[in-house]
């Protein structure tokens, strides 16, 4: 498989808000590093999920490859070019190819707009199709594909008359119009329950064989990534401690990270679970403006190395055929 | 597990006054929950399961309305007014939200909060003591006594849950009301408040209403599981029951679309269709327009609870099984 994105030492550093007192003084202002140096690559046609808890960087991300914000240094790479330093129109052309869906779908559509005009909006934006007419084929096509039917009686309703699904189904559709290469979901389906989460799920797998997608699917929720990633990468405050395909990350998780997240999701059958050993690592994810030193998970390691892991940190290393991990036990 | 009942629903409705109409958003539910028992509340968005719950306590909003019966201590509190219900609750009876952000005041020390609640039902208890108390729930959910002079917000998440735990449980209720107590939280942090919830239960040995959508949280902690479907309790049983011997078609549905972790079961099942509006709910079963084994009486006529192998099922399929409640001789 071809490579389509590329992610080389990518980092976001937010300053924090100086007081006066620091600012006359001219004390450099904090910095919250949410992605501290991530390198990966996303193949044509995969799906890479990118999983972590709250903090770990994972949102960044998605939006620092999709340009919505802006790196403070590294190469983000879409086809062997470099996107990281287009502008204006240039960057607005790629868009057409870079599409996302957002996690709450009732504040990414606007509560005024037909959903119908919501979903031809990108095409207006792009110029794509000759006439409105074209475009409303285009539209009605679409809709009917997220499974918005008849698409005639959805076009001319707003957000507010939908269910939280099909209001979902609308985001999708939107993010889809323009014939995309690469799309990011974030945390898409965190939002909707249970029985409608498997059918978006499903609806996201249909749609990625037909139209030939490449998805980035940001989660915290374990569990669905088993149903669509092929590969997973696993963040902790900013910085990338294992990677590797679903069976890799499900069956031989190597990160003590990895092996907690796994342990932590509930089990709901009662055998199991009562025999499940459960290693959930004490206390919670610390501060990003001061992360620990070296391995930013050892204070909360079970397996951590006296006078190592809180001194060096780990670099990433190939433990078997595409699996890596970022983690002194495999020095 | 005790035979002796800590709370006991009887014909429980509860509607909405909207715009549009009455919204029945808990319909005929009945069900009693044991001492030191913990029940999981299960069902989707809408399904009535936090109605139920702020109906216990009577802090629904002021456009609804409620009928039935919620006996806990031989009174019924359904009936109860205002001024009864504030010794019942926080003393009695108390509540875990799902957001500690919004649950807490934010411009109140946390001491503060627990001072309140114990002087309010307390009031031969002094300052001193109560801050005592104080202290030893914070010990008693792993929280350092020294963060009680912090305001909420200096808390992390998962701590702040604690301290909402601490400070439901400061009066030794014995009966706790959780409403989706884990939803808001990272899944370790979430594993680490279900196993001091476990804990805390043994301690105190209290009874438990665990509401939530997630069956795996309701696994790890339920020792009877409710399933509710658009206001309908449609099944109730043990916890090893529901799932391995789901009764109600709704109940198979919903634990096949759940993922579950093993990982090479990767077949998708989901319930087609959508939840059904309850201010025009389907006649007959309210699941019957997206039940794979609806029947023509399903579309018809509204199912009593049958009493299946333990387990209660609201669902034609059990027709001839013996009829627990029926809906019309209980409400003459």
């Amino acid at each position: 498989m071809k490579e389509l994105i590329r992610v080389e030492n990518l980092k976001k550093h937010f300053p924090l808000k100086r007081s006066l007192i620091e600012a006359i003084t001219r004390i450099p202002p904090r910095l919250v590093k949410a992605v501290d140096g991530v390198s990966f690559t996303i193949k044509n046609g995969e799906t890479l999920g990118l999983v972590g808890e709250s903090g770990s960087g994972k949102t960044t991300t998605g939006r620092l490859i999709l340009r919505l914000i802006e790196p403070t240094n590294g190469r983000i790479l879409f086809e062997d070019k470099e996107i990281t330093s287009l502008k204006n129109e240039a960057l607005r052309k790629m868009r057409k190819d870079m599409q996302i869906i957002f996690q709450d779908p009732m504040a990414a559509l606007n509560p005024y707009m037909k959903i119908g005009e919501a979903v031809r909006h990108p095409l207006k934006i792009h110029g794509i199709g000759s006439s409105k007419k074209e475009q409303l084929d285009t539209v009605y096509n679409m809709l009917e594909k997220v499974n918005l039917t008849p698409p005639r009686n959805f076009y001319n309703r707003y957000p507010k008359e939908l269910s939280g699904g099909q209001r979902q189904r609308v985001v999708i559709a939107r993010a889809l119009i323009t014939n995309p290469r690469f799309v990011v979901a974030d945390e898409a389906l965190a939002m909707l329950d249970v029985s409608v989460r498997s059918q978006l799920l499903q609806l996201l797998l249909d749609l990625k064989n037909e139209f030939n997608l490449t998805y980035l699917f940001i989660t915290h929720d374990l569990a669905t990534t088993k149903y669509i990633c092929d590969r997973i990468i696993v963040m902790y405050l900013g910085k990338i401690v294992e990677i590797g395909s679903f069976d890799d990350i499900y069956r031989s998780p190597a990160h003590p990270y990895t092996k907690a997240l796994i342990s932590a999701v509930p089990e709901p059958d009662p055998k199991i679970q009562k025999s499940k050993k459960k290693l959930i690592p004490q206390g919670e994810v610390p501060n990003p403006i001061n992360p620990p030193s070296g391995c930013r998970f050892h204070p909360r390691c079970p397996y951590s190395i006296k006078n190592l892991c809180s001194v060096e940190e780990p670099v990433m290393k190939e433990i078997s055929d595409n699996h890596f991990v970022a983690c002194h036990l495999f020095d | 597990m005790r035979s002796e009942k800590v709370i006991e629903i009887k014909n429980l409705r509860i509607s909405y006054l909207t715009r549009r109409g009455p919204v029945s958003a808990v319909d005929n539910v009945s069900f009693s929950i044991m001492k030191e028992e913990t029940l999981g509340l299960v069902g989707e968005s809408g399904c009535g399961k936090t109605s139920i719950g702020n109906s216990i306590l009577k802090i629904l909003p002021k456009n609804s309305s409620i009928e039935g019966k919620i006996l806990f201590e031989e009174k019924n509190l359904v009936e109860l007014g205002e001024k009864e219900m504030q010794k019942i609750r926080g003393l009695k009876i108390s509540m875990i939200f799902q957001d500690p952000m919004t649950s807490l005041n934010p411009i109140m020390k946390l001491r503060d909060h627990f001072v309140e609640t114990i002087k309010t039902h307390k009031p031969e208890i002094s300052e001193d003591k109560a801050e005592e108390m104080a202290e030893e729930a914070f010990k008693a959910v792993g929280i350092e006594p020294s963060r009680l002079k912090d305001y909420p917000f200096q808390l992390s998440g998962g701590m702040r849950q604690r301290a909402m735990i601490a400070l439901a449980l400061v009066l030794n209720p014995k009966f706790v009301i959780a409403d989706e107590p884990t939803t808001s939280l990272d899944v370790i942090v979430q594993a680490q408040i279900l196993e001091l919830l476990k804990n805390l239960k043994e301690k105190y040995k209290m009874s438990i209403m665990l509401i939530t959508h997630d069956l795996g949280v309701v696994a790890e902690m339920a020792d009877r599981i409710g399933v509710m479907y658009a206001g309908n309790l449609v099944e109730e049983g043990l916890s090893e029951k529901i799932y391995y011997e789901p009764k109600h078609p709704y109940t198979e549905a919903l634990l096949k679309s759940i993922p579950n972790t093993k990982p090479e079961d990767k077949k998708l099942i989901y319930i087609p269709g959508n939840l059904p509006d309850l201010i025009n709910p389907p006649t007959g079963c309210r699941f019957s327009p997206r039940c794979p084994k609806a029947m023509k009486i399903c579309f018809e006529e509204e199912p009593p609870i049958f009493e299946v192998d333990g387990s209660k099922v609201k669902c034609w399929l059990y027709k001839g099984a013996e009829i627990v409640e029926n809906e019309r001789v209980n409400q003459s």
